[in-house]
Parts: C-alpha cells; sequence; structure tokens
C-alpha cells in the first residue's frame, strides 16, 4: 500500500484529488488499530501530520484549532476551551494524546469520540478543503452517523472554528476504568454567558454526537431567571429536571461497556453536577 | 559484610531489558524460516464436513496447508490430550482450529488461512455450566473414552460434559447443621477473565537431523518436551525446549497452542516454522481463569462460630480441559472454599464442566479467587446478618493450631489470628469513616510450593560461580533469588554469582514454574548446591569445583494473608474508587525485599482488575471484549497505594526460612473489594462490581 507524506496542503488536495480511494492518516490512533485487526486494508494512504498549516492555531474570540494539533500540544498550548482541554485529558494514555489529533477526532467520527461533544456544544463549523476550495460545515451538519460525516473523499479536514465561548464550560466523562477508557457516556456543556448561549451535547449516546435541546432551553431559561451574570443556584427539583431532559435526548444502545438505562440514568446525573459546577462559578 | 537478603535484588535481567537487549521468543529466528497461520472455527460446535484446502495453497509464498486429517489422531494437553491439534471432526469452540499455514511471509500465511473453505454442520451448543451438566445435554466429547492421560489413569465423571469432579466430606455435616443457631446460603458467580500478561504466546519449531527443536513462551520447558514427545510419538531426548525470556505467564503460559501444528508443519516443509500469536486470538482461544458459580450453605452457632459447611462449586472449563495439569482436571484448590478458616465439618463437591467456550485452565493460585470471592462474601453477609463486626467474625474463625480446614486437615501452625490482629492495627480497623466510604475485610492462605529439581554450580579459580539451571523465569525474579540464595550461603557478593537459564538438553530435570514453587524448590537446590560447594572448597578441592544441587520439597505448609480495603462510593452513578488498602502477609524470610512486593503488589493489582472490570464477556461462544480496548485491566489510576505489613519471623520451609509470595496475595483482593462496596450500601454478587450493578444494588435490585 503506498503511503504519501505530505508536507504542503496543496500536494495532500492534489493526491485526493487524483486518488479518491485514499485513506488519510492523522495521529493514527484509529488507523493503526484498524489495520491491527484486519478491518481495514487502505488502497493507498496520505499521512498529514507533518503539513504545517494544519498545525496551526489562533486563539482570540475566534478559535481556530488546525486539525492536526495533537491533544498534547492543545493541552501544553491551550485550546480556546477549556471543556476542550478537560475532553483531550481524558483521550488514551500519554503516548496517544502524543499522536492524536482533534482532526482525527473528527476523521473517525465515532459517537464514543472525546472532543466531538464539545465541538457540538461549541458549535463549531468543520473546516474542509480539497483542491475545488473551502467548504465549512457546522458540526451539527457535518456528523451523519457512526464514523460517517459529511466529508467528501477529495477534502481534508483542516481546522475546527468557534466563538471563544468563556470559562463556564466543561466536559464529563464516565468509563469503566479511571484513565485509557472509552466513554459509555461523556457530555459537554457550554454556557456563553456573553452571546447568552447554552450548549449541551452527548457523547457514545446515540449514532451521532446528540444536542439535547430541551435541555439547552431549560437552562437558557434558568440563566434568564436568575440574570447570566449572576451565580446560577439550582434547586433540587430543577437539577432532577435537567436530568431527565437530557436523558430524554440520549439515544443509546445495550452493548459491552453498559446498558442504554444506564447510559441514560447517568448522563442526567452528570448534567445536573455539570451545570451545578458551572453555574456556581 | 552486609547481610545479602538485606540488600534490595539487582535482577539479573534487568539490564538487558530495560534497554531492549532481552531476546524473547517472539525474537527466534532461523535461516529459511517461514511462517504460520491457522484457520479457527466461526461456529462454537460444529461438524466439520470437509476442508477445501485449494484457494489457500494457491496463494503465492505457502509452503504448506495442514488440516486435521494431516495431523489425526493427534490431541494435546498437559494431563488429558482431549485438545485436536487441528479439528477433523468436529469444532468445540469459536477459533478452535481447522488448518494450519507456513508460508514465506506472515501476510502470505494470513491470506491463505483466511482462504481455507470449511464446510461445516452447526450442532447445538452449551453455553452454561449447569445446562452442560444436566442430563441430555449435547455431548462436547463423543470419544472421550479414547483419549490418553499423561502418567496417571483419568479419575471417574459423573456426566460425559464433567472434566473433573472431586466430593470432600469431614466431620458430621448433618449433625453441625442441626446444632447450628443460623444457617446462611448464598450463591455467587465470576466470568472468566484473562492473565494479561504483556508477551502473547509465539514459538519456533525446527527439526534438526532426529532432533526436533522448540523455542517457547512455555514457562515449564521440560513439561512441554514430555507433551511433545506424547503428541509427536517421539522419544523425549530427540526433542530440546530452549525457553528465552518470557514476558510474563501467571500461570497461562504452562499450556502451548501453537507449537502441535508448528512441528507438523516443521515436519512437512523441512523448514523452521514460527508463529506469534495475536492478543486478540489470545482473549479468544487461549486458557483462561475459570469462569464459575459457587453455592455456599453454612451454619454458625450464636457467637458466628462455623459449625458446618456445605459448597457447591461449578467450574466453566470450556472447551478442552487440556489447559489443567493435576490429574483431578480442575483448578488446583477447586475444593478450598473456606480457606484460612476453621470448618469442623463439611462437605464440598466441586465440578468443572466442559462447555462450547474457549479453554480454561490456569491463572495464579487456581480456583481460589472464585472460591474466595464466593466465601469471604459469604461470611461477610453472616456477620451483618448477625450483627456481628466481618472482621471480629473472622477473628473467631481464623484457622488456629489444632485446627482442621476445610479439606479436613489439621493445621499444626496458624499466622492466622496474628495476621487478623496485625491487620485491625495497621489498616485502623473501626476508626470512623467519611460519608459514602466503606470497608472490607478477607483473609487467605495459600499453600507453599513443592516438587523437586537439580542444578549445576561451578565455582572458578577466583571463587566465583556459575549456576546453570532449567528453570524459566518468566519475570518472578528466578533467576535473580537463586544468584542470592548462593551467595548468602558463600558469603559473596551476589554479582560474582552468574545463574544462566539453559534448554532441556542441558539441565537436569526441572518442573518449570508454578504453584508457588521457584524459591521453595530452586531456592532449597541452590542452598544445598552452595553448601556443597562450600564443603568440597573447604575440603580443599581444587578449582573448577562442580557440584549438582538438589531439592524436594515436600513439607505442607500455608502462608496466610489478610486485606482491609477501603472504597469511596458515589450513590447517584454507582461508581466507586478503593482509596486505601492494607495487606498483612505472613511470608517467612525474605530473599529480595523488592520482588517480594513486587509479587505482593502485583496480587492485589491482578485482584483489584479482576474486583472492577475485567472479564471476558462471550456472547453466543464469542468473546466480545477481544482486545485491550474492551478487555480493561486496571491503570495506575484505579491502584491506590498498598500498605503493606510483612510477617517475617514465622519461617517456611524455603531457604533461610522463605515461604512462597507469587499466588499468595490474589485471590483475596475480590472479596475486600465486594465487602467494602457492600459496605457502602451495596452487595454484589457477581464479578466484576461495575457501576451499573453497584447502582442496580443501591436500588434494591438483583445484582
Amino acid at each position: 500500500m503506498p503511503v504519501l507524506i505530505a508536507r504542503r496542503l496543496d500536494e495532500a488536495l492534489d493526491e485526493l484529488a487524483a486518488h479518491p480511494d485514499t485513506t488519510v492518516l492523522a495521529g493514527g490512533t484509529d488507523l493503526m488499530v484498524e489495520l491491527n485487526f484486519g478491518r481495514a486494508r487502505p488502497a493507498r494512504v496520505l499521512a498529514v501530520d507533518r503539513i504545517d498549516e494544519l498545525r496551526q492555531s489562533a486563539g482570540g474570540s475566534r478559535v481556530r484549532l488546525g486539525a492536526a494539533v495533537t491533544y498534547a500540544r492543545l493541552l501544553r498550548d491551550g485550546a480556546g476551551s477549556r471543556a476542550l482541554e478537560e475532553a483531550a485529558r481524558t483521550v488514551g494514555s500519554p503516548q496517544i494524546r502524543g499522536a492524536g489529533t482533534v482532526g482525527g477526532n473528527l476523521g473517525t467520527c465515532s459517537p464514543a469520540g472525546d472532543t466531538l461533544p464539545v465541538l457540538a456544544a461549541l458549535d463549531a463549523v468543520v473546516v474542509l478543503r480539497s483542491a475545488r476550495g473551502e467548504r465549512r460545515v457546522p458540526f451539527a451538519e457535518f456528523m451523519t452517523g457512526p464514523k460517517r460525516s459529511v466529508r467528501r473523499s477529495d477534502e481534508l479536514i483542516v481546522a475546527a472554528e468557534w466563538d471563544d465561548a468563556g470559562p463556564a464550560q466543561t466536559f464529563v466523562k464516565v468509563g469503566t476504568r479511571n484513565a485509557m477508557v472509552i466513554a459509555v457516556a461523556s457530555l459537554a456543556m457550554v454556557i456563553d454567558r456573553a452571546r447568552r448561549r447554552v450548549g449541551i451535547a452527548l457523547g457514545s449516546c446515540g449514532p451521532t454526537i446528540l444536542r439535547a435541546p430541551d435541555a439547552e432551553r431549560f437552562v437558557r431559561v434558568l440563566c434568564d431567571e436568575a440574570g447570566w451574570d449572576r451565580p446560577l443556584r439550582l434547586s433540587e427539583a430543577e437539577r432532577t429536571e435537567l436530568g431527565r431532559l437530557v436523558s430524554a435526548a440520549a439515544r443509546p444502545i445495550d452493548d459491552v461497556r453498559g446498558t442504554s438505562a444506564y447510559r441514560r440514568h447517568v448522563l442526567g446525573v452528570i448534567a445536573g453536577r455539570a451545570l451545578a459546577r458551572l453555574g456556581a462559578a | 559484610m552486609t547481610d545479602v537478603l538485606r540488600t534490595p535484588e539487582r535482577r539479573v535481567e534487568g539490564r538487558e531489558k530495560v534497554t531492549g537487549t532481552a531476546r524473547y521468543a517472539a525474537d527466534a529466528a532461523r535461516e529459511g524460516m517461514l511462517h504460520a497461520a491457522f484457520a479457527g472455527s466461526p461456529y462454537p460446535h460444529a461438524r466439520v464436513l470437509a476442508v477445501d484446502t485449494a484457494a489457500a495453497r494457491a496463494v503465492p509464498g505457502v509452503r504448506a496447508v495442514l488440516t486435521g486429517a494431516d495431523v489425526r489422531p493427534a490431541r494435546f494437553g498437559r494431563r488429558l490430550l482431549d485438545w485436536p491439534v487441528l479439528a477433523w471432526d468436529r469444532v468445540r469452540f469459536i477459533g478452535d482450529r481447522v488448518a494450519a499455514v507456513a508460508a514465506d511471509t506472515p501476510e502470505a500465511a494470513e491470506r491463505a488461512a483466511a482462504l481455507v473453505d470449511v464446510t461445516y454442520e452447526e450442532l447445538p451448543a452449551v453455553f452454561d455450566m449447569d445446562a452442560a451438566l444436566a442430563p441430555g445435554a449435547p455431548l462436547i466429547h463423543p470419544d472421550a473414552a479414547d483419549y490418553r492421560m499423561l502418567g496417571v489413569t483419568r479419575p471417574p465423571v459423573p456426566h460425559p460434559n464433567a472434566q473433573g469432579h472431586q466430593v470432600h466430606e469431614h466431620g458430621d455435616p448433618a449433625a453441625g447443621f442441626a446444632a447450628a443457631a443460623r444457617v446462611f446460603e448464598h450463591e455467587l458467580a465470576l466470568p472468566p477473565v484473562h492473565h494479561a500478561y504483556l508477551e502473547p504466546r509465539a514459538a519456533l519449531v525446527w527439526i534438526d537431523g532426529a532432533t526436533v527443536h522448540v523455542v517457547t513462551t512455555n514457562k515449564a520447558p521440560f513439561s512441554l518436551r514430555a507433551q511433545l514427545a506424547a503428541v509427536a510419538g517421539v522419544a523425549e531426548d530427540a526433542i530440546v525446549v530452549h525457553t528465552p525470556h518470557v514476558g510474563g505467564d501467571f500461570g497461562g503460559k504452562g499450556l502451548s497452542l501453537d507449537e502441535w501444528p508448528l512441528y507438523f508443519l516443521a515436519r512437512v516443509t523441512g523448514r523452521p516454522v514460527r508463529s506469534v500469536l495475536r492478543y486478540a486470538d489470545e482473549l479468544q482461544i487461549s486458557n483462561t481463569r475459570h469462569g464459575a458459580r459457587i453455592r455456599l450453605r453454612t451454619g454458625v452457632d450464636r457467637d458466628g462460630r462455623i459449625t458446618a459447611h456445605e459448597a457447591r462449586v461449578r467450574f466453566d472449563g470450556g472447551a478442552y480441559a487440556a489447559g489443567k495439569p493435576i490429574p483431578f482436571l480442575m483448578p488446583g484448590e477447586a475444593m478450598a472454599t473456606l480457606a484460612g478458616y476453621r470448618v469442623p465439618a463439611a462437605r464440598v463437591e466441586a465440578t468443572c464442566a466442559y462447555t462450547n467456550h474457549l479453554p480454561a485452565g490456569h491463572d495464579r493460585a487456581p480456583g481460589q479467587p472464585q472460591n474466595s470471592f464466593a466465601a469471604e462474601s459469604h461470611l461477610d453477609l453472616i456477620a451483618r446478618e448477625l450483627g456481628v463486626d466481618p472482621l471480629e467474625l473472622r477473628e473467631r474463625n481464623a484457622i488456629r493450631a489444632g485446627d482442621v480446614d476445610v479439606h479436613g486437615d489439621e493445621w499444626h501452625a496458624s499466622e492466622m489470628p496474628r495476621v487478623l490482629a496485625e491487620l485491625r492495627r495497621a489498616s485502623g480497623w473501626g476508626r470512623p469513616l467519611p460519608p459514602g466510604h466503606g470497608r472490607g475485610v478477607a483473609l487467605g492462605a495459600r499453600h507453599v510450593g513443592r516438587g523437586k529439581t537439580s542444578l549445576e554450580l561451578t565455582l572458578d579459580e577466583r571463587g566465583d560461580v556459575v549456576v546453570r539451571s532449567g528453570v524459566t523465569d518468566q519475570g518472578g525474579g528466578a533467576l535473580t533469588m537463586i544468584g542470592r540464595v548462593v551467595a548468602r550461603e558463600l558469603a559473596i557478593a551476589p554479582e560474582r554469582v552468574r545463574v544462566e537459564q539453559v534448554d532441556t538438553a542441558r539441565s537436569p530435570v526441572d518442573p518449570g514454574v508454578g504453584g508457588s514453587r521457584v524459591t521453595m524448590v530452586h531456592g532449597n537446590a541452590a542452598l544445598d548446591g552452595a553448601r556443597k560447594l562450600a564443603a568440597a572448597r573447604d575440603a580443599g578441592a581444587a578449582p573448577p569445583i562442580r557440584v549438582v544441587g538438589s531439592a524436594d520439597q515436600t513439607a505442607h505448609m500455608f502462608g496466610s494473608y489478610a486485606y482491609a480495603v477501603e472504597v469511596e462510593l458515589d450513590r447517584e452513578t454507582g461508581a466507586f474508587r478503593v482509596v486505601d488498602a492494607t495487606l498483612v502477609a505472613d511470608v517467612g524470610t525474605v530473599i529480595n525485599p523488592v520482588a517480594v512486593r513486587g509479587q505482593l503488589e502485583g496480587g492485589f493489582a491482578f485482584g483489584l482488575g479482576q474486583a472492577l472490570m475485567e472479564e471476558l464477556a462471550i456472547v453466543g461462544g464469542r468473546v466480545v471484549t477481544a482486545s485491550f480496548g474492551e478487555y480493561k485491566i486496571p491503570s495506575i489510576a484505579d491502584v491506590p497505594p498498598l500498605r503493606l505489613v510483612l510477617l517475617t519471623d514465622a519461617p517456611g520451609p524455603g531457604p533461610f526460612g522463605a515461604k512462597s509470595v507469587g499466588e499468595l496475595a490474589n485471590p483475596a483482593v475480590v472479596g475486600a473489594v465486594a465487602n467494602a462496596v457492600a459496605d457502602a450500601g451495596a452487595r454484589v454478587l457477581t464479578l466484576p462490581i461495575s457501576a451499573e450493578k453497584v447502582l442496580a444494588a443501591l436500588r434494591g435490585g438483583a445484582a
């Protein structure tokens, strides 16, 4: 299997345009597993982790994160999102965090991808580039199913972008051990006080990353009532109601990591805890 | 000179291992070497009607494709030869091998193996151990009467799907139950788990004239040699087994899988043939720790003292008994349902069933973790019902000198009361706990190892010693231990003793690693050899002086230990953490301070894995956790610091009074954790103790 190690973006895009059967290799933390288990036999491989442009990031009110930024670098340099950093910290082992990238997480597009609920809750835009030009796809439209997205075979994920949402954001993951674990369920919650926006997204709880619109509306109303700039003190009844709304938004399955009933339950619990923590800040 | 035993060990193989120069079986290579791959059954139970190898043979680079017809009637096993080298008429679990390929490259071999076209006729499969032992259950081994058994006659079994079966009775159980103030009965269950050693099995076989050479990961080379002689029909001295470094064993590497088909491939191709098992196959086809279902019934008097005990133990042996070396074909401690307690009257019945699951075999104190989980949970439930502190209940029932144990054996000495007293002190038992925390206790006893071996020692002109032994070092530190014993006895620095592991052609017969044996048996042989060297030297013999040191360790003695663990439980999610742990262990004289700590801490972490997360989940015969992505073992974030208290003043039968530690402290961890979680509010009667089961138990449901 031919492997092209691209150094420049245009070179990579030309390769993708010429060979639609190309498999993109970023950090390799997903692809190598597929290869090892004999589940993937790519016709050609294009390595993109050495392309400088994909390793660039920009902070400020509009955050741009290059697709080939590794979790380790994101944690070292800051990601422009506290929740994204929390998510990155839960990915794999130090070795995996040293190789895996946010672009790779988007490319694999697993419902258990740790950074994806955060990108969903941030209303991030996925920047796709091909030799024909650039497309900017909101995350909600990007992921279409388990390991399926709207990325065309000639397109490369080059970055994710979002508006800086301030400090009230968090990512919570439930797993079967305390490190190196695929989520049984995960949740990202963003309360953008400046824009008066709430984002709640769920991982490992359906065929795609799911938003919880009723729960978001519920939290918006709570923030409206309490005042967006003031701490939010959650009553027990409100916490229960938030949990109910988040659980209802999930569409989990039973698998070896957990039952759907447990996933729904635990999502409700972590949603209440996330809001209690963010609201108090 | 400082006492060798008090200086931390220097691993003789440490430099090689940390610098990456250590060579393992998978590194072995020969000129002209071929690579093997295997075709396995996709069905848990099926008749093999036809095997078409034409497409496989047509793959470029393929040198041989063998099927069951080519190896029939070769079956292998450590004791009972019940596992066909390649299935010829019937497959009995998913992954059971039907064809073997040797090719120029691993890729060609894999490609060819995938093209072997087998016609199967599915047979009814049986997965549950009780269903397998029911009247009219589908028979898994209709030809069992033809199977050979190495060295002994197979004991009778009560059902054709039973691998092994035993009943023990002592005292008067009926009278004991009649005299009891209360009688309690509980049933507990555990799924199979895997050893999770780092190194997968690997082997290289070549035939040089009349001699068969095997490079292997097997931890008992002489045993492998005897088995291969039986399978291949060649003399033992025509086989040389070479065991390089072994990357972890925990009992699993006593069973070889690839060596048998490799032998036949090497014979037909005339070339060396190597295979390295993929880890997915380790988890799908290699021998596991037995899953078990255990029902215990115990009568106690008004003070909670045991008056009678009854147990029904069922093990899931999987498709073959080949992994079990003990003649009764069950895990070694199948009958030890209340290890470490005074049991005046008991009736214990244990059966190991054939099922269409992957075969089970030996794993670190075989049978004990299962029985310990059941017994320690059972006694804790009894303590709670009686309103007696769980540690207090154990103190009342702990075995003392003159008491009989669950096997009806009288103990002439017991450190158990001291172990519990020390545990009470060191763990701060009784100190109030924060809300949401729970504390659990469990005790255990493990026999020290027995067996005999010889090794060769040479003292040279400079006063340095070379020891040659056939023992493997699977990571436990056997070679380092031998060196320290010799150095201590001769009062020289450990660096002046070189210990070499040699192949079966250059060593006296050796029993290999296992059964907590090495420090007891090889340590005593080293001590014997060192004494002979010293005697010869003192008698004026001129170097080089060569002696053979031997040991035949037959003393039956126990090491005792107990854990106290503390958990912090999240009542909303059911998740919990083990936050504190104390282990008190009666280990006798310490030969390697670092190795002893390593074995005990390792045993603790090993047990935590089984308590918290490990499960070979099997659905319709297929292991659905067949990778380390899904088969979770503890990370360092799951393992709390272990407070370790060693009792070293009760000498054992090992050199200088040592006892065994390799299997000592693993079994009771599961019970201690289960009891701590129960103390925090959730009694879970099956392993692993997942957050989900804890939550169900908190809500009053079955777990």
